[in-house]
């Protein structure tokens, strides 16, 4: 009986003992050490693995500054969405760093403020290039020939498709686009597209970007785009899932082309196409805003300096970000063995002003691609409740995001298919739409197959739209069908080759994710959950792939 | 026996705990007979220097710490701050820096800070290296008809230089976009002395600046932020100026990548001595000057010197360290063929203040970038536009 608080009492002495010998043994009591400079960093997101990683070796090594221990905190934001909460006030951080420069730029212009941040270095690099698959590039020249924008047009425009380069098995070029609204890739895209189109590699000017001949180009150029997303994941992922026959090429970051090659790499690899009009690149500035106290920019200082490391960096490369720090040679994954040349870059476009750059992504919503989309709305019994809630709160959500010029039709389906609003341009039909909407009711079976057919149907009848369209189908369901005269099969054979893409929203536990799996597998498009999470972000994101 | 032993143990268990409780809840207690001998605190160096040296003096530091140096036995700890030459100079004159010892690119921005306080810089400077300025120019379609991009430079500008990207650091910021001005300057006046105060302000090279401008993408604010540019964002410039040591210190990565570049030098160039200066200000204690000599002595040895030759591209200013063009182990015999040329023509004298201060008046109207309000190179007694 003795022993057991004899011992204890040791033990605690002991450990006590311990501790003390640790040193500082009062900041280990002391919860919140006032002492600490925390300073925070808001990343892109293709830096999350890097930095995470960094910031923990960072916050391991005590680094000091004046006699405070630095403590680094790290928020994963895009950079659009970034620049948009900085601006509101809602994201208040010491460092930010968004994938290209050009984000600082439009803050600036946005707000009004040129004195916004302090200083600006780069982080690690990597240039904007067209992903293309590698018979493909071949077949046009590549590494041979120097490829540009105004190949890509030439090859859009002409009838015979990838025939004339000796393949019509390849069919019609294609390509996507992500939105410049929120995709760092996509507003240098758009930007280096305005390049081509008036001939410059600097000096872009306002009235360039609003010329005839640039919104020709782009809207020309646009025709090949077979739909667009809200971010590059989507387009590498389906990429990789569908190959070639997908899409021919997409704008990305080496990083993400290296990523794709080298993880899980699929049978037929991309290769990077360094525009020959010339590119940008993304310099992941390091950005100190001047909100920052003393002794945070000094504490960022010495996050620089670390991050800056030979250790450091080559960390980076080995994720497939160039170095910054110019005494770091380059070597794999940088390499022809993972699609990418090292001196691939041969032209730089000048980062236009301010204005400019708001200038092009404003001209985004007048020369991005019209849609003609046909709403196929589930309201079988099984779809009775919250789920039919759900979709009604989404389609209104989606009406508002998308462009007045796009033609909207619908259908609901029970035990049959019927054309409840006619397919119209949104600005003639959007009350008949949001009546319809709400007046959805749900009962009865659920023929999903025959809505489908009739969807097409609808698009199929349209009369021709001036300028080519992307057509779509956003199919809203629970994906049970029990009713239908047709088959998968029959979709399946129906839709191929059609052009027109089936975007399934799945709502409920019980949806019936194999079938509408299925028909975004038949379709290469992706299942998009309707009724968890943010529903107004989920419709936001589906209104950026028309 | 057994429990004596287990209370004698409880007991000194016991008061061991009670002992620690109170250390940590009141702080150290008891008394000692004898003074517990405790570590005198290091010697501060405050070392300032200009971003070109960075590299070599991070990694001469570290070897300089594992000597442990000691002055009357107490340890010399070195903090080292870099920034652009100028912007040194700023941060004492305007913002109370108080560093031990400052060592910009070139004695110019001594002379600027002997103008402001010259009872700081009573110890004479000494040279650590010396860089002379130079062009790097990437091999390009547009660079191919090019033999020597100084020869663009003239007073009628060739058509070959609307083909390329011109990068110069701001004359404002950076001691190498300074020299660079100062060369183009000499150029245009076809001077291979020195610069007078008319030369520096004749309108004609404003003009001729004008014309320049508008062929320049950029003057970054850093030499050693353009050359980095140069290596690792490929295709943004074509042709730069920087140092003999930065434009060295690049061919290692730009072989690896297969970026084809060459070392070009002007007629007349000019050359950076690197001075390291002690102050004699109040902040610097005798201890704290006598640590700055051990590493000045540290960085000037032979060895010292023979690495920064080596690894970082410096001309030595130990004259027993020589360069070696076939030793390949250096990068000035490793890239002997990249365009290097040791023997200089003819070197320009360093301009005096009034000159230095005419000429960035004359680039600031061509370019109309802003003065240099801040940090101004002039006579006390005429110092109308100056703030301090």
């Amino acid at each position: 009986m003795l022993m057991r608080p004899f011992k204890l009492l040791t033990l605690l002495v002991l450990t006590v003992t311990l501790l003390s010998g640790c040193g500082d043994i009062e900041s280990l009591f002391s919860e919140g050490d006032t002492n600490t400079i925390t300073i925070s960093i808001a990343y892109s997101p293709e830096k999350d693995k890097w930095l995470t990683e960094q910031i923990a070796r960072f916050n391991d090594q005590r680094i000091t500054v004046n006699d405070r221990r630095v403590r680094v905190e790290g928020i994963n934001k895009s950079s659009g969405a970034a620049r948009t909460e900085i601006k509101n006030g809602t994201l208040q951080v010491t460092i930010w760093t968004p994938s290209a420069s050009t984000w600082l730029e439009v803050l600036k212009q946005e707000t009004g403020n040129q004195n916004v941040a302090v200083s600006n270095k780069p982080l690690v690099l990597t240039p904007v290039v067209i992903a293309m698959w590698k018979p493909m590039a071949e077949a046009m020249g590549w590494p041979n020939k120097p490829i540009g924008w105004k190949d890509i047009l030439d090859l859009t425009n002409d009838p015979q498709g990838w025939g004339r380069f000796g393949h019509p098995e390849w069919g019609r070029f294609s390509w996507g686009h992500t939105d410049p609204e929120i995709s760092t890739t996509a507003l240098s895209t758009l930007i280096a597209e305005f390049y081509a189109a008036t001939g410059k590699r600097d000096g872009l000017t306002v009235a360039d970007v609003q010329s005839e001949e640039a919104t020709r180009f782009i809207r020309a150029l646009g025709r090949s785009i077979k739909h667009y997303g809200y971010n590059t994941l989507i387009f590498s992922e389906n990429m990789k899932k569908f190959g070639m026959s997908y899409i021919s090429a997409f704008p990305m970051e080496e990083i993400t082309l290296i990523d794709f090659n080298k993880f899980n790499p699929p049978p037929t690899p991309l290769v990077a196409i360094y525009p020959a009009e010339g590119t940008f690149w993304h310099d992941n500035p390091f950005i100190i805003m001047a909100s920052a106290t003393a002794d945070e920019r000094a504490a960022a200082e010495r996050f620089y300096e670390f991050l800056l490391t030979e250790e450091s960096q080559r960390a980076a490369m080995s994720l497939g970000f160039r170095p910054a720090n110019p005494n770091v040679p380059l070597t794999d994954p940088i390499s022809p063995t993972f699609g990418v040349d090292p001196q691939g870059v041969q032209t730089v476009l000048a980062v236009p002003s301010a204005e400019v750059i708001v200038a092009v992504k404003n001209s985004w919503s007048l020369n991005r691609k019209r849609a003609d989309i046909v709403l196929v709305v589930d309201t079988s019994g099984s779809m009775e409740g919250d789920k039919l809630t759900m979709v009604k709160a989404g389609i209104e959500t989606f009406l508002l995001r998308i462009l007045p010029e796009d033609r909207v039709g619908l259908i609901t389906f029970d035990s049959t298919a019927r054309l409840v609003v006619p397919m119209a341009p949104l600005t003639d039909n959007r009350i008949a739409l949001q009546t319809a909407v709400q007046e959805m009711r749900a009962s009865g079976r659920t023929a999903l197959f025959d809505a489908l057919i009739l969807g097409k149907q609808t698009l199929d009848k349209l009369p021709p739209a001036a300028d080519d369209r992307i057509q779509a189908i956003v199919l809203l369901s629970d994906g049970a069908d029990n009713s239908s005269r047709a088959s998968l099969d029959e979709i399946r054979r129906l839709f191929d080759e059609s052009g027109i893409s089936i975007f399934p929203v799945a709502y409920g536990n019980d949806a019936d994710r194999n079938v509408l799996e299925a028909i975004a597998e038949l379709s290469r498009t992706i299942v998009v959950v309707g009724d968890t999470g943010d529903i107004a972000q989920i419709f936001e994101n589906l209104s950026r792939y028309f | 026996m057994l429990i004596i032993s287990r209370t004698i143990a409880g007991i000194y268990v016991l008061a061991t705990l009670i002992l620690v409780i109170v250390t940590v809840i009141f702080g150290p207690i008891g008394w000692s007979p004898l003074p517990l001998p405790t570590a005198a605190p290091p010697i501060r160096v405050e070392l300032a220097v200009s971003s070109e040296k960075e590299a070599w003096l991070r990694s001469a530091l570290e070897r300089f710490a594992r000597t442990n140096p000691t002055i009357s036995g107490r340890a010399v700890e070195v903090r080292m701050r870099v920034t652009g030459s100028i912007d040194l100079i700023t941060a004492i004159e305007r913002d109370g820096y108080q560093p031990t010892v400052v060592s910009p690119a070139s004695e110019l921005q001594l002379a600027e800070l002997r103008q402001w306080r010259d009872d700081l810089l009573r110890e004479p400077a000494q040279a650590l290296a010396f860089t002379p300025l130079v062009a790097l120019m990437r091999e390009a379609p547009a660079t191919k008809e090019i033999a020597n991009p100084w020869q663009l430079w003239q007073r009628q500008f060739p058509d070959q230089i609307n083909n390329v990207k011109i990068g110069i650091s701001s004359p404002i910021k950076s001691n190498g976009g300074l020299q660079s001005l100062i060369v183009l300057a000499a150029q245009y006046h076809d001077e291979q002395t020195s610069l007078t105060v008319d030369q520096a302000s004749d309108p004609g090279l404003e003009e001729w600046l004008r014309q320049l401008n508008s062929r320049i993408v950029g003057w970054p604010e850093s030499t050693g932020t353009l050359t980095a540019e140069f290596v690792t964002q490929t295709g943004l410039y074509d042709i730069i100026t920087t140092y003999e040591n930065l434009a060295l210190q690049t061919f290692p990565r730009g072989e690896a990548q297969g970026l084809g570049a060459r070392i070009y030098y002007p007629t007349t160039t000019i050359v950076s001595d690197h001075p390291y200066a002690i102050l004699t200000a109040p902040w610097v204690g005798n201890a704290e000057r006598a640590a700055a000599r051990l590493l000045r002595d540290f960085l000037l040895s032979a060895a010292e010197q023979t690495i920064a030759m080596r690894e970082y591209g410096f001309r030595p200013a130990h004259p027993q360290v020589t360069i070696d063009l076939n030793d390949s182990t250096s990068l000035f015999g490793r890239y002997r063929d990249y365009g290097l040329q040791l023997d200089l023509a003819s070197q320009l004298a360093i301009p005096s203040p009034d000159v230095v201060n005419k000429l960035v008046d004359t680039w600031s109207r061509a370019t109309k970038k802003p003065e240099r309000s801040h940090s101004c190179l002039c006579d006390r007694s005429n110092c109308s536009r100056c703030s301090y």
